[in-house]
């Protein structure tokens, strides 16, 4: 435990000893800072979501009570008011969007979102021969994944709507009350010219964020509804229905009862387990070494400095999954790397590295760090480059070796910069998907009875991968999804809202 | 200020109202009986045939004759390049827009037809099938029904051997095939930690597995692997087991996947393998005289499994194979059920499976095919057939937990590693039993 | 006391030539532990002799029948009788997943670079109420496992009919719909420049689109390299979605898909050349990437170091 340091003290240890100091703390801290989080921050978030719904509601009361015939129709026609008061673009806009609407919802939407509560009801009837020979047709039955799917698609749509009226009563009301107080209503043309300026971001974001409704959230919303509902082996679409179940799943995940003899939560617990000391050994190990190896080719007295970048940049270059697969294909029990090395009499029997239990997570870290040093070199060497030389010569002028330069300056320096990098490469590698598959596929799978199909070096993510492919339990899997998420989002937010590259946004400028 | 109440409902009302009004209007489910084609030249029927892509020209001039053989109908038929293995991966991703015909590996049966992409073949026809295909039929079964049409029936293991070193005798008996080999300095190639041929003796011994499924779900497991064996104190999982740690212990047997087959063939090395019709081509070539150099003679042949006694009871046992086969399945969601299952019938008759076996030397699965002399030339397949029919087990659709249980088990018995043979035996059988409880 | 500090000297020069000589050591050791696989490849693609795997290095044979047979969409077959001869490869067509993949690269290489410089943009330079819970939104997005929304957005694209024969437009559709979440170096690059010269340009009575495009613009060659560069790597890897869309049609494969059913144990065991050909496919698909890394590598630098890296 790290006694408090006073000022003086601190600036008085060296960068190693600060590095620890900080290290220490960042951990002592940790959980005074999550318990801030919940009762604060979460708090205060909620606290402005109501403010907005409260106000939201304000504008809708007001424009209904004290709006003029023109601003009350326009609940119904979007864009009347608009459209009636001459901002003929606005009102037009607002009114296609409306028409658009009606038609989705009439030739599809209002169907998918009729059998949303149940996920479908018609079962299916499977074709089959009667007893006298003849074939009995079978019928296609509801689908209640594409329900599900659509119906959610459609509830976003619905949203979308509600927003497009409010908007569009906020705005009809704002322009009877410019009327009123004889203000000038933007024409079309310095609507325009709005969005070059004042208005740009809307220009810039509009077509990016529709996408990332449509392809990422979608999906994640779709995701964690799953979660809620019986989708598993027994209920595979559209063979069968699913429905949902509440929390069933979340209550199955943790008293064990679910799977069928698969012990979820040991297998979660120890997953998590190696998912993090993963993470963080890939991060840390790719950095330390790429750190060093930078600063071997850096130093003063090496030549052919743009050789052996090279060298290294050519390895990124290929892309991953090829590397992965050969690397795969040649630590295996009768790949390349054994084969020579018992030719060369070196060994007598392969050395198991992806099917011992121990050995498969050593060389998983230790392939990841082939793959992955490159990068960080790279990076580091970048940053070495550029710091400035004055620094060095200060240094040595006071008289400090060449070590002492290396922790005063280099270290803390490189580490400055790259600390955003760092913690965005360790919640990446605990979502490391690629990198465990392609190589070792999950590792040798887990001796101890109940363990739903783990390996010794599966992630949670390539295990998740395996329940929905193999044993798809497609309900619990969302469940630890979501579980997962939960945990590296609130610790990235955490971390990030509160690492100096935020907060000193502004002084960058 | 009432006024304004009022009005304010009137304006929810209004709004509100055309929203419900479109639910009612618009149903977005695509439900119900699909409509199939009418097979005229301008509504032709549409079928697509899944095949893998060695057999892509091979399935396209048989679906040529299909269509000569149906002059009545128009058809249109499309192909698509699934291996058979891969089969049950991409059915499950998206079982309404598979193809409506497609060949699978015989395994997979369970887990087709549990996301319907099975449909049951007509009664007369499975019966034909039954006592045409023998065997393969098993594999074909889904809740006591026939539903696929099998096509290949030579998937399983046999014995190759090098008659230049092993005599047709000596290849009767496993200890005569290892001192024969011992004897020439070459090695007896059989991938005892490999789960699917890890129990093969159990199995000759007469045990027996079954998996019961409900859908796609495994929900129960049988087997007599634990059953007292010939000496009464034994199982005969123990009986393999003890054989499986005594092979480890001999040096003469080699292990490894097929790369190990080709390195050693190419050095001619080994003197026997065990192993199946994949890499006949392979050994032909390994055993031919003059290879590697002139002084090696001529050595091609294969026989049935040998006899293997076991050090409990000094007995001699036979040795079981796993017996597996490719099937062809119609989609239950085909728009063309009819059609599809004329076309799968037709793929899968005696003449397709002579052509296949001409085009792309696939064993058949059909008693009738395997007996012709054509087929019977070829000694791969040839003795594959026979020890199918002499002493198998069927490899039929089992989950990922045999596979895992029983290669932990090999390992576990090969490693060295078990001091109570019972106890480990057991456990197997009692983790299978657990995984699908 | 002159003799004193010349042996000091000396020593101190040895000292530093031994470290040297030790770091030139560590150096070669790395340059070969890295290019090892690589060297594997290519000699592998390059080696003539039948069968996947060998126990010695160096081929015995050399030749480029690989890469031929490759393009030909040929491959070695062995027959019934144990001799070999060559046949086609069935569907397998690799130009065919190169064009695709090369178009789906260029595509998804403009759009979205103009996505994610435009986003980027917006939230450096741009003011407004929704930004701080925009850029904590898209951090958290990014972090749910991706494994299930590959089944929605099939669903999804399938309603449109983006499958199958339209495969391309849709895994395009895919790529560039969620890349403005992609933004964070690119704004670490815009947050480095002064505010000073938005300014000076915003008196000069310019409005913030033509902030954007005559003052910004200019200045982020090295930024737009960057993401340019790392928007045409990404379609090149990507195996599982492919492979969902395009259901059993090679010839709307993209190479991942196709080398990895390259490496199938099935397909070795079919054909003797097999692995070869595998790895002539990697070498072709990895040597023009590697060639435009090399060229454009210091942007990559710059990029990668936000914008710290500055002349």
């Amino acid at each position: 435990m790290a006694k408090a340091v006073t000022e003086l003290e601190y600036l008085g240890m060296s960068g190693w000893q600060k590095f620890c100091y900080r290290f220490v703390t960042f951990f002592q801290r940790l959980p005074a800072v999550i318990l801030n989080f919940f009762r604060v921050t979460i708090p205060g978030l909620g606290r402005r979501i109501w403010n907005a719904i409260k106000s939201v509601f304000r504008t809708i009361w007001n424009a209904a009570a004290h709006g003029d015939w023109k601003t009350r129709f326009s609940f119904v026609i979007f864009g009347f008011s608009q459209f009636a008061n001459k901002q003929i673009m606005r009102g037009l806009l607002f009114f296609v969007f409306e028409f658009l609407f009606i038609i989705y919802m009439s030739l599809f939407g209002a169907g998918q979102l009729r059998y949303f509560s149940t996920l479908g009801e018609v079962e299916r009837t499977k074709p089959g021969w009667g007893p006298n020979g003849e074939m009995i047709e079978g019928a296609v039955g509801d689908h209640s994944l594409l329900i599900l799917l659509y119906g959610l698609l459609t509830i976003l749509f619905i949203l979308a709507f509600i927003y497009a009226w409010y908007a569009s009563v906020k705005s009809a009301y704002a322009v009877q009350q410019y009327k009123e107080a004889n203000q000038h209503l933007s024409t079309a043309k310095e609507d325009i010219k709005r969005l070059a300026d004042a208005q740009y971001h809307k220009t810039l974001l509009t077509g990016p964020l529709i996408g990332l409704t449509i392809f990422t959230i979608l999906p994640i919303l779709f995701m964690i509804f799953i979660a809620f509902t019986n989708y598993d082996i027994d209920h595979l679409a559209p063979e069968y229905l699913f429905t949902w179940s509440g929390f069933n799943n979340f209550k199955a995940l943790f008293d064990g009862s679910y799977g069928k003899g698969v012990e979820f939560g040991r297998v979660f617990g120890q997953l998590l387990l190696w998912t993090v000391i993963w993470a963080f050994f890939a991060t840390f190990s790719n950095y330390i070494v790429g750190m060093i190896v930078a600063l071997m080719i850096n130093k003063k007295g090496i030549r052919l400095k743009k050789l052996w970048r090279t060298v290294l940049i050519m390895t990124i270059a290929v892309p991953q999954f090829v590397s992965l697969l050969l690397m795969s294909n040649m630590l295996g029990d009768e790949g390349v790397i054994n084969k020579l090395l018992q030719t060369w009499g070196i060994i007598g029997s392969p050395i198991k590295f992806l099917s011992d239990k121990y050995l498969v997570k050593v060389t998983v870290i230790v392939v990841n760090m082939w793959i992955g040093i490159p990068y960080t070199m790279l990076m580091v060497s970048g940053i070495l480059m550029n710091i400035p030389a004055d620094l060095y010569e200060s240094a040595r002028i006071d008289g400090a070796g060449p070590v002492k330069m290396y922790f005063k300056i280099t270290l803390p320096y490189v580490f400055h910069v790259t600390t955003p990098y760092l913690i965005s490469t360790f919640v990446g590698n605990l979502n490391n998907f690629g990198v465990i598959y392609l190589l070792s596929g999950g590792g040798p799978t887990m001796s101890r009875a109940r363990s739903g199909g783990a390996g010794e070096s599966d992630l949670l993510i390539t295990w998740l991968y395996k329940l929905i492919t193999d044993k798809k339990t497609y309900g619990v899997a969302s469940v630890i999804s979501i579980l997962m998420f939960l945990l590296t989002s609130i610790l990235s937010l955490i971390v990030y809202n509160r690492s100096k590259a935020v907060k000193n946004e502004e002084d960058f400028m | 200020m009432r006024k304004r109440y009022i009005s304010l409902i009137v304006c929810g009302a209004l709004a509100a109202s055309s929203l419900a009004g479109f639910a009612a209007c618009g149903d977005g489910n695509k439900n119900g009986k699909p409509k199939p084609d009418a097979g005229t030249a301008d509504d032709p029927i549409v079928l697509t045939v899944w095949a893998s892509n060695d057999q892509q020209e091979s399935v396209k001039q048989m679906c040529e004759a299909f269509k000569a053989a149906n002059p009545d109908k128009v058809y249109d038929i499309k192909f698509g390049v699934v291996g058979e293995s891969d089969a049950k991966s991409k059915m499950e991703e998206n079982v309404q827009a598979g193809a409506d015909v497609y060949g699978y590996a015989g395994d997979q049966t369970a887990a087709l037809y549990g996301i319907g992409a099975l449909s049951e073949v007509e009664p007369a026809v499975a019966e034909e099938l039954r006592t045409r295909t023998g065997a393969t039929y098993q594999l074909t079964l889904a809740n006591g029904k026939c539903y696929s049409y099998p096509y290949a029936g030579d998937n399983g293991f046999f014995m190759y051997y090098d008659s230049s070193v092993v005599s047709a005798e000596e290849a009767k008996t496993l200890d005569g095939v290892i001192a024969a080999c011992k004897k020439a300095g070459r090695k007896v190639h059989f991938d005892y930690t490999n789960s699917w041929y890890a129990l093969g003796f159990a199995y000759g011994m007469g045990a027996t597995y079954s998996y019961e499924w409900s859908g796609s779900k495994p929900t129960g497991f049988t087997t007599t692997l634990g059953d007292k064996g010939p000496d009464g104190v034994h199982s005969y999982l123990e009986y393999n087991g003890q054989m499986l740690k005594e092979l480890a212990a001999e040096p003469t047997i080699q292990k490894g996947d097929d790369s190990v087959i080709g390195s050693s063939l190419n050095t001619r090395t080994v003197g026997a393998i065990i192993t199946g019709t994949w890499n006949a081509g392979k050994v032909k070539a390994g055993f031919k005289a003059g290879w590697p150099s002139a002084t090696y003679k001529d050595g091609y042949a294969a026989t049935t499994l040998p006899k293997w006694k076991s050090s409990l009871d000094n007995k001699y046992y036979d040795w079981a194979t796993m017996a597996g086969g490719k099937c062809y399945g119609v989609n239950s969601y085909s728009k063309n059920l009819a059609e599809a299952h004329k076309l799968a019938q037709f793929l899968s008759s005696d003449e397709m499976q002579l052509k296949r076996f001409q085009d792309n030397n696939i064993g058949p699965a059909s008693a009738t095919v395997a007996a012709m002399d054509e087929v019977q030339s070829n000694l791969a397949i040839a003795t594959m057939l026979k020890q199918k029919e002499a002493c198998s087990v069927t490899d039929g659709s089992k989950p990922q937990s045999y596979w895992d249980e029983a290669g932990s088990f090999a390992t576990d018995m090969t490693g060295g590693t078990v001091t109570d043979l019972a106890d480990r035996a057991a456990k197997m059988i009692k983790a299978m039993k657990d995984a699908v409880a | 006391m002159a003799t004193k500090t010349k042996k000091k000297y000396r020593s101190k020069k040895a000292v530093e030539r031994g470290t040297n000589i030790a770091i030139y050591i560590i150096l070669v050791i790395i340059s070969v532990v890295w290019l090892f696989p690589y060297l594997f490849l290519i000699l592998q693609s390059l080696r003539g002799e039948p069968g996947a795997t060998t126990n010695y290095f160096f081929p015995k044979q050399w030749t480029f029948g690989n890469y031929i047979r490759l393009f030909q969409n040929k491959g070695i077959k062995m027959a019934n009788d144990g001799s070999t001869f060559v046949a086609t490869t069935g569907q397998y067509n690799f130009l065919r997943w190169y064009g695709n993949t090369l178009l789906i690269a260029i595509v998804v290489t403009v759009v979205q670079t103009v996505i994610v410089v435009a986003t980027s943009y917006a939230l450096s330079r741009l003011r407004f109420r929704m930004r701080k819970p925009l850029m904590n939104l898209m951090l958290i997005l990014g972090m749910f496992p991706g494994i299930m929304s590959m089944t929605a957005l099939y669903f999804l694209l399938e309603l449109i009919g983006l499958t199958q024969k339209m495969s391309i437009l849709g895994l395009i559709l895919v790529y560039v719909g969620s890349s403005c979440m992609g933004y964070y170096v690119c704004k670490g690059f815009f947050d480095t420049i002064p505010r000073s010269l938005d300014e000076a340009a915003r008196i000069d009575g310019a409005n913030r689109q033509t902030v954007f495009f005559k003052v910004i613009l200019p200045l982020s060659k090295p930024i737009i390299i960057y993401t340019i560069l790392t928007a045409f790597l990404g379609p090149w890897g990507d195996y599982m979605f492919a492979s969902l869309l395009t259901m059993g049609q090679p010839d709307y494969w993209n190479v991942a898909v196709g080398l990895r059913d390259m490496i199938q144990r099935e397909s070795l065991a079919n054909w003797q050349d097999g692995f070869q050909r595998f790895c002539a496919a990697a070498v072709i698909v990895s040597l023009p990437i590697t060639i435009l890394f090399f060229i454009l590598q210091r942007y990559y630098v710059e990029g990668v170091t936000g914008g710290s890296v500055k002349g």
